[in-house]
């Protein structure tokens, strides 16, 4: 038996993932478990959970690989964030390139060797290694991990070469994340909420944007950096880069302008501009049809669009934990070439279902002591009865907490730990977020639609089943909630062998409205993690509006709420608002470059 | 371009030294670090508490909505002048006073009341506290004084000087500040850059340790020191008197170091084993009812782990009152709750806090209710306990009005220069309905439980709250043995709603105790009630994770953690055990044979031994233990094996260990989280199922 564990920490979304025998068995973010949001501590829990999973113990762990290497990272670390270091005490210890290995010890009880991995190579690998492809090439582009910021590489059979890469400070991610902190939003966090944001303006300032990087001929570009200050601490831009855009920077929560619009729209086709250039230039080094992408910045699912309609390669595979929860994988594929193991699977990565599951006996011992009871039908003799039923109140308009198997793991709710509505209904996105979302109006909620009927109402050609591309909306039907301004949605496409019964729901909501799409979100609330197991899902489904839950063979209807919880959610609401303001006190808008 | 390339050459070389890990504490001689002061948020916002740090920052400036002036949760209503309750504080009303308003002061003298949980009034409140028995008391010896309650439960010391400041807009005739239990130390990481030097060499040494909480206890006292200064300044700015009231601790009736566990410090090798040998001899000793032997034993544990553990200060205390030594157990008990552990932040003053407020206070011209003198005086010279205490530092009825009987006393000094009698005032304070009493004393039970206390001190507090108040028995109780039986939070059970109908349950529930515990185990809980109750026997303690029901049970899981599991303060994808047994209870359906998988170690072990395996009391294995992770499994038989509640115990064996200490000073100077307590052994899985 061969064990390789993965593990990403110490910047955000740390997670932990398994790979027995060749095969990936489990992933998990920590965020998840400990509740705490983008969780960037050593993933003790999600390690417990992987070793669990995969029927394996910490005496079975072959190796363990941590998805960077420090050493490499704090000369970079000290570069940027010196000033910080000596006037803050904590920020030293951040930089200490022995706390990964001895958290690794001291939080998940391992003492063996542990494989470090370069951040970029983790990427390369977290995408190439998942693709199915035989040969590829490989893009790799993100803030920054140790100096690489992007990085060009070409994939064949199980070697990786990384053959060039653009070093901190240019990098396309902090790029994005500049003008994100500019626009009022949070760095590291909201960056899609630009891209959202994009469609609503016209990018008339996309010239003055351009004149912040210089692209080079080749692979390299550089960041004009009179328009940016990664030193100061404070923001990430400088005075100089709101003179050159006319504009003071935009005040967290306030009013978005046209000027923010096309602001964001004409950041957005920078980096689309930028990305086919650099496609372009690495199909030209290594002409190939295929090309893997990873990297926060390959979550930018309109500028992957782009990249495969308008870039020079047939076929595009984006690792779905693009970010640095995915780094994970990459560090864990590459410590199970390391160690000479031929039998790490080729296959091409088809689900994200590698999170925990809940039995319906799991679920009876929550819903039953509880006040809830009342309200709950059990249908675990009747699973049609279920999908059925829950269509019927799809197609009522209600909104459904949707809890069914394996937890997915990457930032996107994938029919497993979803929120559901019908999504012709023009109420639909005021009304989620109104319930449960409390998010900004001008984002779009993504849809999922049958495979089977995908090209009906999407001008797509090819499966998509982790939302990581945009496409234009053909359909005859009025699909309001998940059309955004400019004709695209973000689409996922749903077969039968991934998900089966998210894949019949469709089918019985199709056949009851003429309707294969529901409209997808993630289950939870705003500032929470996405919920893991059944006492999370309740206690949201208490706390929020929505109509129903329905949680493995269980549909839950939303009755009176006992008055407890009424009283608990008005604390709740008033710590978060504090918790908010507190947080945005004590964020200077800026990424942390430690 | 060039300063640029300038300061990336700079940073490789820098990071190059830095790779050896001795260059990275230099940096910290390069900041310019301070000790963090009273204004600095202190460590009791961690573990249980973090979630309130927020709330409470969220208080800084002390300007309510608009600009308008506050005064902890209230308000100014800027029609009328009066404070008015927020709420958009609505999080913390059940932390503070259940008052809507405070009205414009009128003809009576006034005083601003404030203070932490204790004088709160926690587990009674929101319906009987201090400040109401205090008013009282004023109005029995003269006239009517006007008392405020502005205590606040979980108040630190930076923000009691706040509330203080603030308390000028009431225009009070005097301040009465009844606090000191939260004034504490920060972490060690917090420290300043002498500290930090001398801080980190100390933990390497023998005795170190010992060295080191003198240091944290001498920065409590200049945090104490400084607070009471902050205090004075804000009293002599409003122009009105100060009074301190100097808390109390219970000390017979509570265990530092939770029951079946250990805080052994991290010692020499040769050390450990000797102080495992001798503890575990006078605890055999002791249990033989030897006690001149089991003190004699025990002191020479505790001169080896140098008063640092409370489990051997606890033992000594133990044994000394059964030789009637009172005196002297009390003072081993005392120093006991000095001990200062990142793992368990209870409140309760320490002795050097007290001091510097007898000392400050009288200089700075506050008067001092000095209550370990007070207590003493009025009760006798027993041990303060339970007759005057519900957990470790909240005071009973009795404690309350004989506490705000010598408040009342300074009260009158300060606003009308005039004595009152000590056992006059205590008699002219309320008591509580004997509904409250009683559901004071079953939320004091379920709290003692949480915080590790033996079953006997929580089977009393379950009885005296039937006693009080019958229908607690009959119907509270059972309610909150379902409210804490199942899988899940009590909060999300049909139980918890009725029992939140009272007040009070609701306040100590839905306040502390939404945020004091998530899943737990509650077996301690649970069995204390069934002493105390033991028709509830019958009903199964852990319905959801009955073996035989369900395939196999992970005894690892957070659910069968307990609150005051020192594992809880650290990220461990394992369980560190700090005992030299570890217990794990479980229930079964029927008598049936069961496998065990155990993957374990003893850390830094510098030879291999053995774990003997206990279930219910009969030794049913050994599984070889080494530094290493070994995976055994052990076959128990369907003999051993009960209906219902099995006990199964892990005895560790004493084998000698690598001297851990000097991997705590990399620690430490890295800026990472310390353990100093020694782990016995650790248990990566602990899975027991149905064998095949």
């Amino acid at each position: 038996m061969a064990v390789f564990v993965g593990i990403s920490a110490h910047y955000h979304d740390s997670a932990c993932c398994l790979i027995k025998d060749g095969h990936l068995v489990a992933a998990a973010e920590e965020e998840r478990f400990t509740r705490i949001k983008h969780d960037n501590g050593i993933p003790s829990n999600a390690f417990r959970y992987c070793l669990r999973e995969a029927g394996v113990t910490i005496a079975d762990v072959t190796s363990l690989a941590y998805y960077e290497n420090p050493a490499k990272k704090v000369a970079r670390q000290l570069w940027a964030g010196l000033p910080g270091i000596l006037n803050n005490p904590k920020q030293r210890f951040r930089i200490d390139p022995g706390r990964a290995q001895d958290e690794i010890r001291d939080c998940l009880g391992y003492d063996r060797e542990i494989e470090f991995v370069d951040h970029h190579l983790s990427h390369a690998a977290s995408a190439f290694y998942f693709s199915g492809f035989d040969e590829a090439d490989i893009f790799t582009v993100d803030g920054v991990g140790e100096w690489a910021t992007t990085t060009y590489g070409r994939g064949v059979d199980r070697k990786i070469d990384l053959f060039e890469e653009v070093s901190f400070p240019h990098s396309l991610g902090l790029f994005y994340s500049t003008i994100t902190a500019y626009l009022g939003f949070e760095v590291n966090d909201a960056e899609y909420k630009v891209m959202g944001l994009a469609p609503y303006g016209s990018p008339r300032y996309l010239d003055k944007v351009l004149q912040l990087i210089d692209c080079w001929d080749g692979g390299q570009y550089r960041l004009n950096m009179e328009y940016f200050d990664f030193l100061g601490g404070d923001r990430m831009y400088s005075d100089r880069l709101c003179e050159h855009f006319g504009e003071p920077p935009r005040v967290p929560e306030s009013e978005l302008a046209q000027f923010h619009k096309d602001m964001a729209a004409s950041v957005q086709r920078a980096l689309e501009v930028i990305l086919l250039d650099k496609v372009a230039y690495l199909h030209a080094r290594h002409p190939t049809e295929n090309l893997c992408m990873a990297g926060g910045v390959a979550l930018n699912c309109v500028a992957n669009g782009k990249v495969l309609r308008e870039g020079p390669f047939k076929r595009l595979f984006v690792q779905p934990a693009a970010s640095d929860a995915g780094g994970a994988l990459g560090a864990a594929a590459v410590a199970c070439v390391r160690h000479g193991e031929d039998r790490l699977s080729r296959e091409r990565q088809k689900h994200v279902y590698l999170g925990p599951k809940f039995s319906a006996r799991d679920v009876a011992r929550v819903v039953n002591p509880s006040p809830l009871k009342q309200c709950a039908l059990d249908y675990s003799e009747d699973p049609e009865g279920l999908i059925q039923a829950t269509a019927e109140r799809l197609a009522d308009g209600k909104v459904i907490g949707w809890f069914q198997g394996r937890m997915e793991f990457g930032p996107r709710a994938l029919g497993a730990r979803s929120i559901i509505a019908d999504p012709r209904r023009p109420e639909m996105r005021d009304r989620i977020n109104a319930l449960v979302k409390m998010r900004e109006a001008f984002r779009p909620f993504a849809p999922a639609v049958l495979e089977s009927k995908m090209a009906e109402h999407f001008e797509i050609d090819h499966s998509s089943p982790f939302m990581l591309e945009t496409c234009r909306v053909v359909s005859s039907l009025a699909l309001p909630a998940i059309t955004h301004v400019d004709q695209s949605a973000r689409v996922q496409t749903v077969n039968e062998h991934t998900n089966k019964r998210f894949h019949d729901l469709l089918i019985a909501f199709d056949k009851l409205t003429g309707c294969p799409i529901l409209l997808n979100t993630s289950f939870n609330l705003r500032g929470d993690a996405i919920v893991l197991e059944p006492i999370h899902a309740i206690w949201t489904f208490a706390i929020s509006n929505i109509d129903a839950l329905v949680m493995e063979d269980f549909i839950i209807d939303r009755t009176e709420r006992p008055e407890a919880w009424s009283e608990i959610i008005e604390m709740m609401g008033a710590r978060l608002k504090k918790k908010r303001r507190a947080a945005d006190a004590g964020r200077a808008n800026v990424y942390s470059f430690l | 371009m060039g300063e640029q390339i300038t300061r990336k050459e700079l940073a490789t070389r820098l990071a190059e030294a830095i790779k050896d890990r001795a260059t990275l504490p230099l940096l910290q001689l390069l900041c310019d670090a301070q000790v963090e002061g009273v204004g600095e948020v202190a460590d009791i916002w961690t573990g249980p508490f973090s979630s309130l740090r927020d709330d409470i920052l969220g208080f800084a400036g002390g300007e309510g909505e608009a600009g308008a002036r506050a005064v902890g949760i209230w308000e100014e209503e800027p029609t009328t002048g009066e404070f008015v309750r927020s709420r958009r504080h609505i999080d913390l009303w059940r932390f503070c006073a259940n008052v809507d308003r405070i009205r414009k002061k009128g003809n009576r003298k006034r005083v601003a009341f404030l203070g932490e949980s204790v004088a709160r009034g926690f587990f009674f409140s929101p319906q009987y506290g201090p400040a109401q028995v205090l008013e009282k008391q004023l109005a029995a010896v003269g006239p009517s004084v006007e008392v405020v309650d502005l205590a606040q439960s979980n108040c630190g010391p930076w923000w009691l000087v706040e509330m203080t400041r603030a308390a000028a807009a009431l225009q009070p005739d005097a301040i009465v500040v009844f606090a000191g239990n939260n004034w504490r130390a920060g972490s060690l990481s917090r420290a300043s850059t002498d500290a930090f030097v001398q801080d980190g060499g100390l933990l390497a040494e023998d005795g170190g340790l010992s060295a080191l909480m003198a240091r944290q206890q001498r920065r409590a006292a200049e945090i104490a020191e400084h607070t009471v200064r902050e205090l004075a300044k804000a009293a002599h700015d409003m122009g009105v008197p100060l009074i301190l009231v100097l808390p109390e601790i219970n000390v017979a009736d509570w265990l530092s170091c939770p029951i079946g566990t250990l805080d052994v410090p991290l010692m020499s090798e040769l050390d450990t084993v000797a102080w495992v040998d001798v503890f575990s001899e006078a605890r055999e000793a002791a249990d033989a009812g030897d006690f001149r032997e089991a003190e004699d034993r025990v002191q020479e544990a505790i001169n080896l782990d140098g008063g640092t553990c409370s489990a051997s200060l606890e033992l000594l205390a133990h044994v000394q009152l059964k030789q009637g030594k009172t005196r002297e157990a009390s003072a081993a008990l005392r120093r006991s709750r000095d001990i200062v552990d990142e793992t368990r932040v209870l409140p309760g003053i320490f002795s050097v806090v007290a001091e510097v407020i007898r000392k400050v206070g009288r200089e700075v011209g506050a008067l001092v209710v000095d209550l370990p003198h007070v207590y003493h005086q009025h009760f006798g010279n027993s041990v303060p306990g339970r007759g005057q205490f519900l957990d470790y530092c909240h005071l009973n009825a009795e404690g309350i009005r004989v506490a705000m009987a010598g408040t009342a006393q300074a009260v009158v000094q300060a606003l009308f220069h005039s004595t009152a009698d000590l056992q006059r005032l205590v008699e002219a304070g309320p008591s509580p309905s004997p509904e409250q009493e009683g559901w004071a004393h079953l939320l004091a039970g379920i709290h003692n439980a949480h915080w590790g206390q033996g079953t006997e001190i929580c089977s009393f507090h379950f009885k005296r709250a039937a006693s009080c108040y019958p229908p607690i028995g009959e119907i509270s109780i059972p309610l909150v043995y379902d409210a804490f039986r199942h899988g899940v939070p009590p909060l999300l059970l049909s139980s918890f709603g009725e029992l939140v109908k009272n007040q009070i349950a609701s306040t100590y529930l839905m306040g502390y105790g939404l945020i004091g515990r998530g899943l737990i185990r509650e077996h301690d809980l649970l069995k204390s009630i069934v002493a105390a109750f033991p028709s509830l026997g019958n009903i199964s303690s852990d319905p959801d994770f009955v073996l035989g029901e369900i395939d196999e049970l992970d005894l690892l899981d957070a659910h069968w953690l307990p609150l005051m599991d020192g594992n809880r303060w650290y990220r461990r994808a394992f369980k560190a055990a700090y005992e030299l047994e570890s217990a794990f209870p479980f229930v079964s359906a029927r008598s049936q044979k069961l496998e065990l998988s155990i993957v374990s170690r003893v850390p830094g072990a510098r030879q291999s031994g053995d774990i003997i395996v206990k279930l219910n009391g009969a030794q049913v294995g050994r599984v070889s233990v080494q530094d290493q992770w070994c995976d055994q499994r052990i076959v128990l038989d369907s003999s051993r094996v009960k209906q219902g509640l099995n006990s199964l115990r892990l005895i560790w064996p004493n084998v000698p260990r690598a001297d851990l200490r000097s991997s705590l000073k990399v620690r430490f100077e890295t800026g990472q989280q310390l353990d100093t307590r020694t782990h016995f052994g650790h248990l990566h899985e602990l899975r027991i199922s149905a064998a095949t």
